[in-house]
């Protein structure tokens, strides 16, 4: 499958030197994009987490051991092993930036996206969306709510994508040429210590470009060939090495 | 002509070509389609105009300036604010989730009074009215309970309890006490507050800066900020947290003994110098006890990375030592002034990078405590005495902002005096375990219902005053607690002077010399004036700081706060359950962590439900071997085990506030329980 | 009985124009039911005497989005008290503004949640009555034909009318350009 070549790639690099695994940027990301709150939100296999912060270990014992903590949100794949398996094309793989969108109306809910993506990046509705009486009220306008029965993953907030173009032809400015902090998704809007940022990787000027072409930016599972849009930095070689299968005495550098 | 068979047949087959000719079967199918997306229950979602309004965040133990997005009015989000010195832009997860929490199934929704073991509606005439009467009757034999330093509804509430004669005004313990006393000890008077912004290297003594220490935004700013520069922070504490995960270096040190490192560094770096500063020959003195040797055998740090880290702070510009316990209370007054001198040692008293010590807030409300004694007093100590019988229980306790029923050491004891008081009044917003036991609740209006402010929480680097509009109007039959305190105080015939909280927050303004309509917009009040300070080495008499002490078979239980899964007032809020990872709960039951050496010796694997026990009571949890922890050492988190709020918090892990145990601190009296020792079974 | 030609071509005949004149007549008529806005808008009194103009009440607001429907906020600017002797008018001020209670217009090119229309992307391209009724010159707001089925309305656009104008025009067709 070919990769396409668009102007804009919308990319993000989230420094796992800077998170400390606080679980803001999930929260924001429910917040603003009206995913139900879970009174039981225990059986992972059940609830969503378009944002979810796993724990990395060095594996040595105590006093060697070394934590991180890393945030995964869709990887918004150059390469989708998603869009191209979904049967009825509720998701795919967007010109405008490269984002992998998905429409709920059209799925239809077999989920077949949910086994080919790598990543886990992908929920299912399981249930309707029960909200608290009142809570309701809280829904921001940005995002549907979803019923049962179709799937949902994160869009790099893809509302304030159109959001920040609206500013833009308001103020009579270009809306293909965005300036570098006016789109950004809640999660990195909200993160405290700035981990996660955003831009376009196709802009040299962007930070996100010059820092995903740094030695210390790592891709998640890269040897799968997915190209994901979402680079991590680290300065720690054990949490880069995480991020792919290695094998124990493998020579040379998989840097891609 | 009759209609036969084939004639009928021939009318539907027309029938049914005609039809597909029209546009009937394609549009029903397609409506019906459309019918199925749209079920009733699915909410729909409402448009409107946007606005970003400026308001504060006490949900953790901060009190931070944050911004709520409305949409037609309703608010929706929340995030940083970049304007306030305390977020700017940063959000903790507690934050983040705090606009949901204006619907928690869990909010009191009007008035109510105890009717047997459930409660009964009441309206606010008759509420106000029989609580004016309860205070009347009581008159001294009144005590109050908050939870918020920083607001000056605690001050009309201080005001109140003052007025009727009474002194038994308390804060819940956090770290401003601790720490106020230790700036006392050395001379100083005022409210402690570190320039983190500007410092060169950062000491975190147990602090856990990044994940719930102080002003968690403006850490996390303030370290952001210092990947650029040649900052380093170091963690010192038993676990591995969100906070090394991102720090320079982790210096696993034994629960609770980081204050003894703390004399350790002091020990060496005064052998090291002269100093003039007052003293500071009887603290040389003192420290002499604190080798490295000794110090080793006590925290687990190896003598010579003792050394080392002495020299790092000696050598390192601007080096600033934060001491903290790890939960983010039980702190001793010396043990947090065992820090304080080290900062002093280097020189880092009130100077730029360092410890600042700002004003105290100007007391409006004439008949309040001071600050600083109501800081003073130790709520714990006095919960204990009236269980053991040793005071008098209080006719009247009101509670504000705060669940001492679940949120304090000596738990059991804490409840039995919560029973013993006469009338226990509850303000909470929501159905907490102390509201749950109240005789009364007067439920305050949520955060964002109401008008509040908050002058400077603990480790803010200047004085900051900070006023919040209310973002919405309230939506159930709620009141704000300073207006409804006022009311009843005047009906109580103890007349405070003020008409409403606003009228309060006017005189806070003037008082202070801030612009009030400029506060009220939600530009904060900040000030650059510290006042001189006269500081000496500690004067009173020097103490040792006790080294907890080990029961056989026993481990250390290092208390630990999350702000995802609560805080000391608020349970796991709607939107926090799913950041609660499955490696930190599995189903209903809360994970505590150790690492595999300690776990083989008690005999326990992973995933084992495992029985903490000591003599203050006992919690029940699931091992989860994390090679992160001390040997000898287990972490627990706190925010778990809720009896009361909502489905989303209730039922769900343990109480770890459970194994906790105060004890007075020797010399100050103030209550000490960061840390515990705790013998670990198979449940 | 002796076979009739005629008594099978007539038969279906008569079910194919029936069938035809049923699903292009009937079919709508059963489909949608007619309903009134709750309160008879006055375009032409407003426009016209009043020399407002479309910008006054349908705006775009400063971060680009468009206001659509005015609230009361806008209303009430003259509306606090019944301005003229209409009785939808009086009904207006009574019943809405001293309630504070927003009036449920029906929306005629209403879209489902799932749906993200930017009106000032479209601004200056076209006239506003490419996709919208032209209700300024209407002093009855015209009847509202709501689908029994799907709950919108008829004058409601389908997706494959936005899909074929931003086709020939060049515009992105990107999902997330108009789902949400």
């Amino acid at each position: 499958m070919q990769a396409h070549n668009f102007k804009v790639k919308w990319g993000m690099v989230i420094d796992l030197d800077k998170c400390t695994g606080c679980g803001a940027c999930s929260v924001a990301c429910r917040a603003e994009n009206n995913l139900p709150p879970e009174v039981d939100a225990g059986n992972k296999l059940r609830t969503a987490d378009w944002m979810n912060i796993y724990e990395l270990s060095n594996g040595k014992p105590f006093p060697e051991h070394e934590v991180a903590y890393l945030p995964r949100p869709c990887m918004q794949c150059g390469k989708p092993s998603c869009s191209t398996v979904c049967p009825v094309v509720a998701t795919t793989k967007d010109e405008e930036g490269g984002i992998v969108s998905q429409v709920y109306p059209r799925c239809i809910g077999c989920r077949y996206c949910m086994a080919a993506c790598p990543y886990h990046a992908r929920y299912f509705n399981w249930f309707d969306p029960i909200w608290p009486e009142g809570m309701e009220k809280t829904l921001t306008p940005y995002v549907s709510a979803r019923p049962r029965g179709v799937v949902e993953k994160c869009t790099f907030c893809h509302h304030r994508f159109n959001a920040a173009k609206e500013q833009a032809r308001i103020n009579g400015e270009d809306p293909t040429a965005l300036p570098e902090d006016a789109y950004i998704p809640a999660c990195a809007e909200i993160c405290p210590t700035g981990a996660i940022k955003f831009g376009d990787l196709n802009n040299a000027e962007h930070e996100v470009s010059k820092i995903a072409a740094s030695d210390n930016a790592f891709r998640l599972l890269a040897k799968l060939g997915t190209d994901p849009q979402v680079y991590y930095y680290s300065k720690r070689e054990w949490v880069r090495k995480l991020g792919d299968n290695y094998l124990k005495n493998a020579k040379g550098e998989d840097h891609v | 002509m009759g209609l036969d068979r084939r004639s009928f047949i021939s009318l539907v087959a027309g029938g049914v070509v005609g039809s597909l000719c029209t546009p009937v079967i394609w549009k029903t199918l397609d409506d019906v389609s459309i019918w199925s997306q749209n079920w009733p229950w699915i909410p729909r979602l409402n448009y409107g105009e946007e606005k970003k309004l400026a308001t504060l965040c006490k949900l953790g133990g901060d009190a931070y300036g944050i911004k709520v997005k409305t949409v037609a009015g309703n608010p929706v989000t929340a995030e940083g604010n970049p304007d306030h010195p305390l977020s700017l832009g940063g959000i903790c997860p507690l934050g983040a989730a705090s606009v949901q929490m204006l619907y928690s199934p869990a909010r009191i929704k009007n008035p109510k009074i105890k009717d047997g073991n459930n409660f009964k509606d009441i309206s606010w005439d008759d509420a106000e009215a029989l609580l004016a009467e309860k205070l009347k009757e009581a008159g001294a034999a009144t005590a109050m309970i908050s939870g918020d330093e920083t607001g000056s509804t605690a001050e009309i509430l201080s005001g109140l309890v003052g007025k009727l004669g009474s002194q038994k005004s308390f804060f819940m313990p956090a770290e401003s006490a601790p720490a106020a006393a230790a700036v006392q000890m050395l001379g100083g008077d005022g409210q402690v507050g570190y320039d983190l912004e500007n410092a060169g290297y950062v000491l975190l003594l147990g602090a856990d800066a990044l994940g719930s220490w102080a002003n968690v935004a403006r850490n996390a700013k303030a370290f952001a900020a210092s990947r650029d520069k040649a900052v380093r922070y170091v963690y010192v504490g038993p676990a591995q947290n969100g906070t090394t995960a991102v720090a320079d270096a982790w210096i696993p040190c034994a629960a609770g003994t980081e204050p003894l490192l703390a004399l350790g560094l002091a020990h060496i770096i005064a052998s090291g110098r002269t100093s003039y500063a007052p003293g500071f020959a009887d603290f040389e003195r003192y420290v002499q006890a604190y080798q490295p040797e000794t110090v080793a055998a006590a925290t687990g740090v190896p003598a010579e990375r003792i050394m080392n880290l002495a020299k790092e702070l000696i050598n390192a510009g601007r080096p600033l030592v934060l001491t903290a316990s790890e939960s983010g209370h039980g702190l001793g007054a010396y043990e947090a002034a065992a820090g304080m001198c080290l900062n002093m040692l280097l020189g880092q008293m009130n100077a730029p990078g360092g410890v600042r010590i700002l004003p105290w807030a100007p007391k409006v409300v004439e008949s309040a405590a001071e600050k600083k004694d109501l800081l003073a007093n130790d709520l714990v100590a006095y919960l204990t005495a009236v269980a053991d019988g040793q005071e008098d229980a209080p006719k009247v306790l009101l509670v504000h902002s705060a669940n001492p029923a679940y949120a304090l050491p000596n738990l059991n004891k804490v409840q039995s005096a919560l029973d013993k008081a006469e009338f226990l009044v509850s303000f909470s917003t929501f159905m907490d375990e102390t509201a749950v036991m109240a005789d009364l609740i007067l439920p305050d209006s949520y955060a964002l219902e109401r008008l509040d402010d908050s002058y400077s929480p603990y480790g803010a680097p200047q004085a900051i005053y900070t006023v919040a509009a209310p973002v919405t109007k309230p939506i159930y039959d709620t009141r704000a607690a300073g207006d409804v305190l006022l009311s009843v105080a005047a009906k109580a015939d103890a007349e405070l002077g003020f008409e409403s909280f606003e009228a309060v927050i006017s005189a806070k303004a003037e008082a202070l010399e801030a612009e009030i309509d400029s506060l009220m917009e939600g530009t904060p009040w900040v000030s650059e004036e510290f006042p001189t300070q006269d500081l000496a080495f500690w004067s009173s008499p020097l103490k040792e700081i006790a080294v907890p002490a080990g029961a056989e078979k026993s481990v250390s239980l290092s208390v630990v706060t999350h702000l995802k899964i609560g805080s000391a007032a608020i349970a796991t809020p709607p939107f926090g359950t799913n950041a609660i990872r499955f490696d930190e709960m599995k189903g209903k039951e809360m994970y505590v962590q150790l690492n595999a050496a300690t776990a083989s010796s008690l005999g326990v694997k992973k995933d084992d439900r495992i029985k903490l026990a000591n003599a203050a009571g006992e919690c029940v949890a699931l091992v989860k071997i994390f090679e992160g922890v001390m040997s000898g050492t287990v972490v627990a988190s706190l925010g778990f085990g809720h009896t009361a709020w909502d489905d989303f918090s209730r039922g769900k892990g343990d109480n770890i506030y459970k194994l906790l145990q105060a004890e007075a601190e020797p010399g100050t009296g103030v209550s000490r329980f960061g840390s515990a020792q705790v013998t670990i079974s198979k449940a | 009985m002796a076979k009739c030609k005629s008594c099978v071509v007539l038969p279906f005949l008569i079910g194919l124009v029936a069938s035809i004149v049923l699903g292009w007549w009937g079919f709508p008529k059963v489909l949608y039911s007619q309903k009134t806005q709750p309160i008879r808008f006055d375009h032409v009194v407003h426009v016209d005497d009043q020399g407002i103009a479309c910008e006054d009440c349908h705006a775009f607001r400063d971060d680009g989005s468009f206001t659509g429907l005015p609230t009361n906020e806008n209303c009430v600017g003259c509306h606090e008290d019944v301005q003229g002797e209409d009785p939808d008018e009086a009904r207006y001020v009574t019943e809405y503004v001293e309630k504070e209670k927003e009036v449920a217009w029906l929306v005629y090119q209403k879209q489902p949640d799932n749906v993200y229309f930017s009106h000032i992307a479209h601004k200056d391209k076209f006239e506003c009555t490419e996709c919208h009724l032209d209700v300024a010159t209407m002093s009855t707001p015209p009847v509202f034909y709501e689908n029994r089925l799907s709950g919108y309305s008829k004058d409601t656009m389908k997706m494959w009318q936005c899909e074929e104008c931003h086709a020939k025009n060049g515009a992105s067709n990107a999902c997330f350009v108009c789902h949400k």
